[in-house]
């Protein structure tokens, strides 16, 4: 393989063109299926994805890509990276970093990107006040609500 | 700005799945879009630790929640149920096509509870995980097709041909991890004989009996991964495993072969004897980093060094073995200076030093023929006082190489003493 053809243009949302190795795109599920399809020349356009977003899936791409005859990278340091990776990502970038795994459709980032959010909402309290929702319900609803599921909450 | 409700229907149910179950069904009460949400959750997951009325809550979430599959079924029970409860859970999660089953007893003492006979029948799992379970009846019939995953932990076996049978049931098993706890004293002996296995975890739970002696056969060819931490256990047969790449082995004893058989490893941990009339033969071609129990390897220090010609990092540990045999003995040098110290060896940790003469004589030979050494790190014995440990470091540092090569570095770590 020509060097070229090893690599890949990702073209974001706002315009942004990111020049990437072909083994660190195909994580994506979403790009494989569009580098697969011949029409798609080498630059591949993602419409859902700003290119702030687009970074930083890249980041976690470059990670998390085998390379050849360099497996050496030791699970316990990839978890760790992944760990520092979100842990200071604010709620509004988790949240397109999710829509962004989802769309891309790369697993394992969307699995630790849920977990992010799962680990901030431990409570119900943490629910409301992490994400920010608004109780739509009449007092009565609630009432109904809590005696439907009074078997979860009595304790 | 996003916030959570810009996720669609699937991923807020996806992260619902990820939180305990009793969590998840409180999100009900967040607005009128989260209501139901956790109704189509297929993962259930629940402790009973601290949650008065427990059987309620998992009959209840079993009867409300209206995912037709369940992908993952954690129960943690810290109290004894009424076995047709148990059982009935059980019958769910098979009816609704179970992948992940997970149902651990966490109680003191030797409490365990049948393993229900339709669990058999669970051609859907892929990932078992059972805790202080009695595993007795598996039938001719049982199959479990997809089943990657088995860790029985603190499992009790009614008898020996359990355990091959439950194995044999298993076609593509990958993972197994077995704590065995047995309360009776009758010798165990089982044979593990799985080809597809990459990963084997073997140990005793603490709780067993010291005199409840195992011998154990390993049939597993495709083995990537091994360890066995049984001290009152021997294996008296394995097969030879050519893609192993991490081995770590605590054992009364192994057989003769057992050191041949480990010989594609990568990464070693040895605590036990070989037979002392074990001829080694095969070279560790690919081992880089040993690491070995100098009270009950000390036999075999030499020979192992001589079959490892690319080794570069080396560890003694000299603690935490039960072998009572003193190192009274002499160091004798070997005939040639192994390959590895010409060419290879790099780092050398010791933990444990206690400066008798053998040790001594030993330190001094690496720290003299060791051509490639970059460190070396002594941790005296805990034990030692702080006399003996000034005495051990002069001994150790007026050696030619600690006072003169370049680019070496010698750290002795003295710690706190008595």
């Amino acid at each position: 393989m020509s060097k070229s053809e090893k690599k890949i243009v990702l073209k974001s949302l706002d315009n942004e063109a990111f020049e990437v190795e072909k083994a660190v795109a195909l994580q994506s599920q979403t790009i494989w299926v569009m580098c697969e399809d011949k029409c798609v020349g080498n630059e591949i356009p993602l419409e859902n994805v700003t290119g702030q977003i687009l970074a930083k899936v890249i980041d976690y791409c470059k990670k998390h890509a085998v390379v050849d005859g360099d497996g050496d990278e030791s699970s316990e340091e990839l978890k760790n990276w992944d760990t520092e990776f979100t842990k200071n990502m604010d709620q509004s970038t988790l949240f397109n970093m999710i829509l962004a795994a989802n769309y891309l459709n790369i697993k394992s980032l969307l699995n630790l990107t849920c977990q992010a959010v799962a680990d901030k909402t431990k409570t119900i309290d943490e629910f409301h006040t992490f994400l920010n929702i608004e109780n739509n319900f009449t007092p009565e609803e609630e009432a109904q609500i809590c005696q439907e599921n009074l078997w979860a909450f009595d304790d | 700005m996003r916030s959570i409700n810009d996720l669609p229907d699937d991923l807020l149910v996806k992260i619902l799945s990820i939180i305990p179950t009793k969590e998840a069904v409180a999100t009900s009460l967040l607005s009128k879009r989260w209501r139901y949400l956790w109704k189509v959750v297929s993962n259930f997951m629940f402790c009973d630790e601290s949650v008065r009325r427990a059987a309620r809550v998992i009959n209840k979430f079993l009867l409300r929640n209206k995912s037709p599959v369940l992908e993952t079924f954690h129960l943690k029970l810290t109290r004894s149920y009424a076995p047709e409860y148990y059982e009935k859970w059980v019958e769910v999660a098979i009816a609704r096509q179970v992948r992940y089953l997970e149902l651990l007893h966490c109680h003191g003492g030797f409490f365990s509870r049948t393993l229900p006979k339709i669990l058999y029948t669970c051609q859907t799992l892929v990932s078992l995980r059972l805790q202080q379970a009695i595993i007795d009846g598996v039938t001719s019939t049982a199959c479990f097709p997809f089943l990657k995953y088995l860790c029985l932990l603190r499992v009790r076996f009614l008898c020996n041909e359990t355990v091959s049978r439950l194995l044999s049931a298993c076609p593509n098993l990958e993972t197994l991890i077995l704590s065995r706890w047995t309360t009776t004293t009758w010798k165990l002996s089982f044979s593990i004989d799985v080809p597809t296995l990459q990963s084997l975890c073997v140990h005793y739970g603490r709780e067993a009996y010291r005199a409840n002696y195992c011998r154990f056969m390993i049939n597993a060819p495709c083995l990537k991964n091994l360890k066995i931490d049984d001290k009152s256990s021997q294996i008296c047969s394995v097969t030879n495993m050519p893609d192993l790449v991490t081995a770590e082995i605590k054992l009364r004893n192994g057989d003769s072969n057992l050191l041949e058989c480990l010989s594609s490893a990568k990464h070693l941990s040895l605590c036990l004897t070989p037979y002392l009339n074990e001829y080694l033969t095969s070279e560790f071609n690919h081992l880089v980093s040993l690491e070995i129990c100098i009270i009950c390897f000390l036999d075999w220090f030499c020979p192992i060094l001589e079959l490892s010609p690319i080794l570069r990092v080396l560890k003694l540990r000299q603690i935490h073995c039960s072998s009572n045999r003193d190192l009274e003995n002499q160091w004798e040098n070997p005939c040639c200076v192994p390959e590895c110290l010409i060419s290879s060896l790099e780092t050398v940790e010791w933990v444990g030093y206690q400066g008798r003469r053998v040790e001594r004589e030993m330190a001094i030979y690496i720290l003299e023929n060791a051509n490639c050494l970059k460190t070396m790190t002594i941790t005296p014995s805990i034990s030692t006082s702080w006399e003996e440990k000034t005495k051990m470091l002069i001994e150790l540092t007026s050696t030619s190489r600690c006072s003169l090569k370049p680019g070496f570095s010698f750290s002795f770590i003295p710690g706190s003493s008595i």
